[in-house]
């Protein structure tokens, strides 16, 4: 029995997939849409910019919850000596750390200057609000992704950083509401262990499923309506 | 029962004349127009390449079907094909940023071991 090309191994699963699934058909679809010309201006790549930064946010983070500890019990804290571990003593450890920090400040410029071109070329208008206002959701996530992070390294700067801000935030009218916002987000009567701990499952968990999910939504819009028409 | 008794109005009594429904379709259009084959890549089934093109078009597959778009009514001279002039880019901003974010590392001068662990009050070092 002659072995088998590989190539002809591959038309076979290729014809094997066409039998059950438009397979060959889904890919010229895929790739070979068209695109306006106009679209081909460098102001169109923020978005896929900003995509490209998200990606590196959760590689990175993964990598980083290899070693991060969020425990912020005793002096110092296994999260504070964490932090030193990932960046004297891990391999590349000072980079991912690197890429992570830069990538988030990178993020909420890219974001910013997205939604500048997404208003300058018009592209809010209708049939596009609601991907819009999908688009301003992902913004408020992101700004809490880099709130709730600002804690994890838990040295005196993140911990006065936050300190401040869970006071801005227990400022909102009325009172009860805001001390109520105060205490959800302190877990206690000052900044500590269950602060961190809250803003760690936040920052890892909820707010990047959160992010994922609006993407996946963002994407399936942006599919459906295509590019913008121009003003 | 008569067929008279059938055709008399009231509950349960007839049964409705059959209509022709008239289907009309949301945003209903013939396929999409795709560029024609010499904008193409000159890479097939058969190509040692495209299980790497599946792999790219797999992502714009799992977003869902693609509407009527606005460059499927324009001129051919007036559209380009989203691969490669939409992707290359992309992998080209990824490595730019990757060294820029390590040029940025560089110009940090204050490292944070230079910085003591939160909560001051329980503090016993004294780096600041």
């Amino acid at each position: 029995m002659a072995i088998p090309h590989p190539r002809e191994i591959q038309v076979a699963v290729v014809d094997w997939l066409d039998e059950r699934y438009p397979f060959t058909k889904a890919v010229d679809e895929a790739l070979y849409q068209r695109v306006p010309n106009f679209a081909n201006a460098f102001y169109y790549c923020f978005g896929g910019m900003v995509f490209i930064l998200i990606v590196f946010q959760l590689l990175t983070g993964v990598l980083l919850a290899l070693y991060y500890v969020p425990d912020a019990t005793g002096n110092p804290a296994p999260a504070y000596t964490s932090v030193q571990f990932i960046q004297n003593t891990v391999y590349l450890g000072w980079l991912i750390r690197g890429v992570h920090f830069w990538s988030a400040n990178l993020l909420i410029i890219m974001v910013l200057v997205h939604m500048a071109r997404v208003y300058w070329t018009g592209s809010y208008r209708a049939p596009r609000e609601l991907n819009w206002m999908v688009g301003v959701l992902m913004l408020l996530i992101i700004l809490a992704l880099s709130l709730t992070g600002y804690l994890l390294p838990w040295d005196t700067k993140a911990y006065f950083a936050t300190e401040v801000t869970i006071k801005i935030a227990g400022l909102t009218p009325p009172q009860q509401l805001g001390m109520f916002i105060k205490e959800l987000l302190q877990g206690g009567p000052v900044v500590g262990p269950p602060t961190l701990q809250r803003f760690f499952t936040l920052h890892v968990f909820v707010l990047p499923a959160l992010i994922v999910l609006l993407m996946y939504v963002h994407f399936r819009f942006i599919r459906a309506h295509g590019i913008s028409e121009p003003l | 029962m008569s067929d008279k008794k059938i055709e008399n109005d009231g509950p349960g009594a007839a049964v409705a004349a059959p209509k022709e429904v008239q289907i009309v379709e949301l945003d209903g259009h013939g396929g999409h127009t795709l560029e024609p084959e010499w904008k193409r890549l000159p890479i097939g089934p058969d190509h040692i390449l495209y299980p790497v093109l599946v792999g790219l078009a797999l992502f714009p597959i799992l977003m869902g079907d693609a509407g009527h778009h606005l460059a499927d009514d324009m001129p051919d001279e007036d559209t380009h094909p989203f691969f490669p002039d939409h992707f290359w880019p992309y992998p080209i901003i990824a490595v730019v940023m990757l060294i820029r974010c390590r040029s940025a590392l560089g110009l940090r001068t204050e490292k944070p071991s230079a910085r003591a662990s939160g909560r001051p009050s329980r503090r016993h070092d004294s780096a600041t």
